[in-house]
């Protein structure tokens, strides 16, 4: 999406809540928000519906980073002459399965779901030839696999197993791309029995998710669309449309080596964390007085440094601040790049690091420089300063040791670690009886709270499980075809409803066989504690 | 403006005001081929850490140590750098200005000697000089796993005036900064370059095409 359209939505979006937002009815609402606010169908819906090649030309008009680099520096940056993409790789929307249903059904049987070969259950692993690699038990046994490769079939990644083992199955995915798109028309995905192979085209590149999991073909798409931006995180939009148009058959993996971390981890990120399904991020709870004093000493701090474009202060998975350039927001998506990124990287708790970040949503065309650096080792709250200059590593150093010294002088360090070490809230805790867990995400500020999770959903089986059930849920009521406001389903093991407001998304589960109407109480709860949970302050540099 | 103590930079200045007190900044940058130890190298002689498992450094680190060579006060400002190669047209960002390079190889992998040459060709050609360049032939407790024989290594550095030192950084590392340290010009003037140097300070026409494309 270019990011000039970014404002510009959220201009729209901002002039509507001033009218339409009553206090009492979004609990969490702000006039203003610091993040792009979107859904993550609506992500889907976009990523559908516009071809390759429109949303290339867009991306590379308008670079928002030259642009900001434009308007401090009053030059003129070279305009990159990557607009006219040729490729035209995405040419007709159609699902296309008649023709190649026989195809597939040997691609699973081949893969993933054959269950008939008994004598290889029998060999041992690690003892079988490369190229019957992918009849290891252990390897066809995985719930979900995940693959990159070129669109001329050469294996960038596989999550799990060796590439190079693999190249006879990455033949078959790039085979039956190909074979679709002879046809001018496009795969999207197949299903066969309970697997589901979905396919993502994105210019130079093919993803490919094959899973048994409950997920739906378009939160896989969603996922796919994740593990893509991911990889143009690390090398920008723009190099790997050149690297292709340079070299149709490059070994990516050259160009992404010691990045496979940053992709395995997103994955595992994905099956534990509700704020991609939602779109939205979690904030770290603190009073509304901390949070706005350490948002003010960033603001005072870092007012001075003309090319910072954004402050990010986050700890434990959730945002603690968010401080920006006053015309540029964030993507929400672009800042669980930002939280995987951290999370993956032990590395920054070392040292300060400089590191060239590129945000699609925000520009995928180019690299923004972040020095990242935990607040100290007594506060393992993590700061990026993203900035267009590559120049200025060392006055994000000194503004950040001034920071520190700030906040620790007005406390606000113990405050954070208060909160990092204090026991999350429970569901139990909000006096709706019954009710074990919820997801609550205030649409105006693409921000979401959840309760910590309580037995039956303390163990990794179940609280996968109750995921499932949330995605299961979203798929419902923002079903394309005929979306839900209101649902209420009763499960063997639980009950969940599931409510949609023009501001709110409220999901939750209760215990089995309770009536949807004492669970609307929640909004008030939330309303309750508003300020403690949600993100409002505005910070500008 | 040679020697202005910069945050954590004060702190290295001792209170009676002798000669001898004076402190030198360097810029020490490490480059070399990804998963040779670089990383492995600076946390140890900063940290005293060693970890068996490192994960790749992404984008470079900043890390400053103080030390203390014939009476004195040095202070490393220390970039280690990713290895791979996308990181690999940032890298004059780094050594741009750095008083000392540590080239860092392998022993038991020929290629990452072969990388580690191309690097030192680079600095040659790119660094500012003068620079003091070491060859640390690293993993050097991998002994029985030894590919890059010693002399072989040495015979390179005589040729092209490196220092070479072999280390390990699960016990040694400390020699290799102190030989650097030794051979590095000590005159207050020399070490405040440092200062001219640094990341943040480019000329104008660079800045302008700073951005990363």
């Amino acid at each position: 999406m270019a990011s000039e359209g970014l404002c510009q939505d959220r201009n729209n979006t901002d002039n509507n809540e001033e009218a339409d937002v009553v206090p009492d009815f979004e609990p969490g609402a702000s006039l203003e928000s610091m993040l792009v606010t979107t859904d993550s169908f609506e992500e889907l819906e976009q990523e559908m519906d516009s071809s390759f090649d429109e949303r290339q030309m867009k991306e590379s008009t308008t670079s928002t980073i030259s642009e900001i680099q434009e308007e401090l520096n009053d030059t003129t940056i070279p305009e990159d002459s990557s607009s006219d993409q040729d490729d035209k790789l995405m040419e007709n929307d159609e699902v296309a399965c008649k023709n190649f249903a026989e195809v597939a059904s040997q691609l699973s049987e081949t893969s993933l779901t054959s269950n008939e070969d008994g004598n290889t259950a029998a060999t041992p692993v690690g003892s079988l030839p490369e190229e019957e690699y992918w009849q290891n038990p252990e390897w066809k046994e995985r719930k979900k696999h995940v693959f990159i490769l070129s669109a001329a079939g050469k294996p960038i990644y596989s999550r799990y197993g060796s590439e190079d083992k693999l190249v006879t199955i990455f033949g078959v995915m790039q085979a039956l791309v190909s074979f679709v798109q002879t046809n001018q028309d496009t795969i999207r995905s197949i299903n066969a029995g309970n697997t589901k192979f979905v396919f993502l085209l994105k210019g130079p590149i093919i993803l490919v998710s094959v899973s048994r999991t409950t997920e739906s073909a378009s939160q896989l798409v969603l996922q796919l669309t994740y593990v893509y931006n991911q990889v143009v995180s690390v090398l920008t939009s723009s190099q790997l449309t050149r690297i292709y148009e340079q070299r149709r058959n490059y070994d990516l993996r050259r160009l992404l080596a010691g990045a496979e971390r940053l992709i395995d981890h997103l994955l595992n990120f994905m099956e534990r964390e509700p704020a991609f399904l939602l779109g939205a991020v979690k904030c770290l709870p603190l009073t509304p007085s901390v949070r706005d004093s350490i948002t003010q000493t960033i603001v005072q701090t870092c007012g001075k440094i003309k090319n910072l474009v954004f402050a990010i202060l986050l700890a434990k998975n959730q945002l603690i601040t968010l401080v920006r350039m006053k015309k540029y927001f964030i993507h929400p998506a672009d800042l669980h790049l930002i939280f995987n990124l951290v999370n993956s990287s032990e590395s920054f708790k070392a040292a300060e690091s400089w590191t060239p970040i590129c945000l699609p949503k925000f520009d995928s065309s180019g690299f923004l420089h972040g020095h990242v650096s935990y607040l100290s080792d007594d506060c393992q709250a993590c700061l990026l300063l993203l900035t267009v200059d590559r120049d200025v590593f060392f006055t994000l150093s000194e503004a950040k040791q001034k920071i520190v010294e700030k906040l620790r002088r007005g406390n606000c360090l113990e405050a954070i670690n208060e909160s990092v070490n204090r026991a999350s809230y429970t569901a139990s805790q909000v006096g709706v009886p019954e009710m074990r867990h919820f997801l609550y995400k205030c649409k105006s500020t693409a921000q979401f709270w959840s309760p910590a999770l309580e037995p039956p959903y303390h163990i990794s089986e179940e609280s996968e499980r109750l995921l499932g059930l949330y995605q299961a849920l979203h798929h419902r009521l923002h079903a394309a075809s005929r979306p839900l406001k209101l649902l209420h389903q009763q499960l063997d093991k639980e009950t969940m409803l599931g409510w949609v407001s023009a501001c709110i998304t409220l999901s939750k589960m209760a215990k089995p066989n309770r009536s949807y109407a004492t669970t609307t109480g929640k909004a008030s709860y939330m309303e309750s504690v508003r300020g403690v949970y949600w993100l409002k302050g505005l910070g500008y540099c | 403006m040679a020697n202005t103590p910069r945050a954590g930079g004060a702190g290295a200045q001792r209170p009676n005001g002798t000669v001898q007190n004076k402190v030198c900044q360097f810029k020490l940058v490490l480059l070399g081929e990804s998963a040779v130890g670089k990383s492995s190298l600076v946390l140890r002689f900063v940290k005293g850490q060693f970890h068996e498992y490192q994960e790749s450094t992404i984008g470079a680190a900043f890390l400053t140590q103080p030390l203390r060579v014939e009476d004195t006060a040095v202070k490393f400002e220390i970039w280690d750098t990713a290895g791979q190669e996308r990181y690999h047209s940032l890298a004059p960002m780094y050594y741009r200005g750095a008083q000392a390079a540590i080239v860092v190889y392998d022993i038991p992998n020929q290629d990452t000697f072969g990388r580690a040459k191309n690097w030192v060709k680079e600095l040659h050609k790119q660094a500012s000089p003068p620079i003091v360049i070491a060859l640390a032939g690293n993993k050097a407790d991998l002994a029985n796993k030894r590919v890059v024989e010693f002399e072989e290594a040495q015979q390179y550095a005589d040729e092209n005036r490196l220092l070479i030192m072999e280390t390990s950084a699960k016990t040694m590392v400390n020699d290799i900064f102190l030989a650097i340290a030794k051979k590095l010009p000590k005159s207050e003037a020399k070490g405040g370059a440092a200062e001219e140097h640094r990341v943040g300070a480019v000329p104008t026409q660079q800045r302008a095409s700073g951005c990363c494309k």
